[in-house]
């Protein structure tokens, strides 16, 4: 009933303003009729302007004058009323709670059989619910079981665990083992070997396998007797050792080894340790490096130079004991004390190391030391500043050397030197003065000479005459002499310019201008080099070997034939003749200045020409040499350094 | 020549004098010849304003109190006298004699002959030459 009262008055508050409105809209000035409204008394209450419209409002009275009974109004047919809302509202509701109220009957049908249905249900509900709960306290008890017995089974797989990293750790252990370069045995304690590893049974030239079970024995040489086996505990704690085993070839090799003892959880002994290093090769060398220090030992204290390490500060650490030789100074005395105490000059010391500092390794630097007796003693210094690993200079390394016999020799030298340059100038001089000087009066003999014969020739006799032209020869050979001499120091003295020229055109050349007889036949062998040489030497060579070679021919027709080859550091070049040869004894001879194997009176020669090619050819590092037979004719060989005529 | 003027010859050895007067003679020369002992004495004639200013000058290299080089570095620096023609004649061969006298500005370089004919020859040479060459007043 209540729900029923509710609908009525959602209802009644709905349809109230709906009708409402209705009413208004009807009423209003937009309405195409004539409306008037009034209350359930008749009395008008509202209208619109239709009714104005109609005469009510003729004689423009306001209308609400007329809100007279309705039955003023019902007369007009164009008139439609509405009627109270009220009344219209009423009767809208008694249909709508009819409605209502058949519905609501309707309602509490199924009301009804949905109660039904619920109790069915809440029945089977109950009776499920009694089922599951027993149900649920066997579930129960069953995962308590389950939990107990996933307790167990993760206790078990921890254990597992354990044991599976345990075996891997051995596992890695065993590799380790079996990998290290250092050998490794394990033994029971009566020597029986139980494991070795790869580098043991390697080191001895034996598989792992074929150790495995044999005592320790086989691996001992019988002279070193038993091996160590289980006496008393203290002989295998730690025990180092150095001795010899034998490998399988029987062949002996020297072992570091380091044993000790395992003890089963009793406390028992139950195995023996032992690594082992095969040390042979380091004895060696440590033999070999003992013999060297003990060498270098021997070296440093009886050497002659000294050889000294100093701080960086100057503090003497090591200096041989030749240093006593030197100075009067003992090694012993010195190690401890500054450098710089045993210089005659301690700036010298201070320059020394400057340069050292700037250049790291000064050779052969002059200092002089102090001897005890304050003696200066000239010495040289060969050292190396040593760098740490952050290139810190920390110490010098070096070695002096006494210079003192050098010095002298070299002062000696020097004096020597002197002398000879002061002596080959005024050898120069008097060889230039010489030909100037003695070649004016000569020249005037000569010169007056012609004159007597130009002007008084007529006046003289034969004999008068011959006279006459002897002492013209004379005078002129002696000028010839002279200019020899000449020629000849200005070799040494003088060094013309260095040009690039073809031997073969300057060999042409020098025989175009000798201007030859008839008779000689000149014949280049093969082609001559291009060289780089003082191009009028090279001319001198070849004019006074010609001129020789044409001087002294005995044949109707001369054969000259000049070449030349190559050797690996020289060129060789010859200058051959068909001539009278020179015998053995003679051909040293040549070479040397006024020498003729003829008097001059027989054969006009100066004696200078093949002195002068000589001369050349050693200043230039040459060498000239002759071939010959008598009558075979002469061959003059010289060679010059290729060093010497190729051009850098 | 091709001037009148005297030929000025600096030589300290009397004979050797004697031969570039005769060689000049032989050669036909008829210009006037003056002798100097050394270069002081050339300078005493050539700075004396009584003697004509000489058409060419033969210079010896060697001789006592000043000589060839000397005088040349001498010559080269009067602004009167430096365009005289210089040849030198001489006995020495050094090259570093040549040197010096061409570095001084010579006209030549003649080498004093052992052959008298040789001799003649070479003034002739020259004759010839200064008979065609122009020379500055």
């Amino acid at each position: 009933m209540k729900n029923l009262f509710m609908i009525f008055l959602i209802l009644f508050l709905f349809l109230f303003p709906l009708v409402n409105y209705a009413q208004t809209f009807l009423i209003s000035d937009l309405s195409e009729c004539n409306v008037i409204s009034a209350g359930i008394d008749t009395a008008i209450n509202q209208f619109n302007t239709g009714i104005t419209d109609i005469g009510f409002c003729r004689n423009n009275k306001p209308a609400k004058r007329y809100f007279n009974p309705i039955k003023d109004f019902t007369n007009d047919p164009d008139l439609w009323i509405s009627m109270n809302g009220q009344l219209i509202m009423i009767a809208v509701v008694v249909i709508l709670f009819i409605i209502i109220i058949s519905f609501v009957s309707k309602l509490r049908n199924l009301n009804k059989e949905v109660k039904n249905i619920s109790e069915v249900y809440k029945n089977l509900y109950r009776n499920q619910t009694v089922k599951l709960r027993k149900d649920n306290k066997q579930y129960q008890k069953e995962i308590e079981d389950f939990r107990k017995l996933e307790k167990k089974f993760k206790n078990l797989q921890k254990v597992n665990d354990d044991l599976k990293e345990l075996s891997e750790k051995q596992r890695q252990l065993q590799e380790a083992v079996e990998n290290m370069k250092l050998g490794v045995t394990i033994t029971d304690i009566e020597g029986s070997i139980k494991y070795t590893n790869t580098a043991f049974s390697k080191m001895l030239g034996y598989k792992s396998s074929e150790l495995f079970g044999k005592n320790m024995k086989i691996l001992i040489p019988e002279v070193l007797g038993e091996p160590n086996t289980y006496k008393n505990k203290e002989v295998w704690q730690n025990m180092i050792k150095k001795n010899a085993m034998m490998k399988k070839d029987g062949n002996l090799i020297s072992i570091q080894s380091f044993s000790n003892l395992i003890y089963s959880e009793k406390g028992k002994p139950v195995a023996i340790v032992t690594s082992a290093e095969d040390i042979t090769e380091r004895s060696k060398s440590e033999d070999a490096l003992r013999t060297s220090e003990e060498n270098f030992r021997r070296i440093f204290d009886n050497i002659q130079d000294i050889y000294y390490e100093v701080d960086i500060d100057g503090t003497i650490k090591e200096i041989s004991p030749s240093i006593k030789f030197i100075t009067g100074i003992t090694r012993e005395e010195l190690i401890g004390n500054k450098m710089a105490s045993l210089y005659f000059d301690v700036k010298q010391r201070n320059n020394f190391v400057s340069a050292l500092k700037k250049e790291i390794n000064v050779n052969d630097y002059e200092i002089a030391l102090k001897g005890k007796d304050n003696t200066s003693i000239p010495c040289t210094i060969t050292a190396k500043l040593i760098l740490d690993q952050s290139k810190i200079p920390s110490k010098i390394i070096g070695s002096v050397r006494n210079i003192t016999e050098r010095k002298r020799a070299e002062d000696k030298r020097a004096k020597s030197m002197k002398e000879l340059k002061i002596a080959n100038k005024e050898l120069t001089d008097f060889a230039y003065i010489t030909s100037h000087d003695l070649t004016s009066p000569l020249r005037a003999i000569n010169t007056i000479a012609t004159w007597i014969m130009s002007d008084y020739g007529d006046k003289f006799d034969d004999q008068g005459k011959e006279q006459m032209n002897l002492l013209i020869g004379r005078a002129k050979r002696m000028h010839h002499l002279i200019n020899g001499i000449y020629e000849f120091t200005n070799i040494i003295n003088f060094t013309g310019e260095k040009i690039s020229f073809d031997m073969n055109t300057l060999v042409k050349d020098t025989i175009g201008r000798m201007k030859l007889q008839d008779n000689f036949y000149v014949e280049i062998k093969n082609q001559l080099p291009v060289i780089f040489f003082e191009k009028t030497r090279m001319e001198q060579i070849f004019e006074n070997l010609i001129d020789n070679a044409v001087k002294f021919m005995d044949k109707d027709k001369g054969l000259i034939t000049i070449g030349c080859q190559e050797t690996r550091n020289n060129w060789e070049f010859y200058v051959a003749d068909n001539g009278p040869g020179i015998a053995k004894k003679y051909q040293d001879k040549v070479f040397q200045i006024f020498q003729t194997l003829n008097t001059r009176d027989e054969l006009e020669s100066t004696g200078i020409g093949l002195a002068i090619v000589n001369k050349i050819i050693t200043k230039h590092n040459g060498s000239i040499w002759i071939e010959s037979e008598p009558e075979q004719g002469t061959t003059f060989f010289f060679t010059l350094p290729k060093k010497e005529i190729i051009k850098k | 020549m091709k001037s009148n003027k005297p030929i000025l010859v600096i030589d300290d050895d009397v004979i050797d004098s004697m031969t570039v007067k005769r060689a000049l003679k032989d050669s036909n020369y008829t210009n006037r010849v003056d002798f100097a002992r050394n270069g002081e004495e050339a300078f005493a004639y050539l700075n004396n304003e009584e003697n004509e200013k000489p058409c060419i000058i033969l210079l010896d290299l060697n001789m006592p109190k000043m000589n060839g080089i000397e005088f040349l570095e001498i010559l080269k620096k009067n602004e009167r006298l430096r365009r005289i023609p210089v040849i030198i004649l001489t006995t020495s061969r050094s090259d570093q004699d040549r040197l010096k006298a061409y570095n001084l500005g010579v006209a030549g370089y003649m080498v004093k002959s052992m052959d008298y004919s040789e001799f003649v020859e070479i003034m002739k040479t020259i004759k010839s030459y200064w008979s065609i060459s122009e020379l500055p007043e």
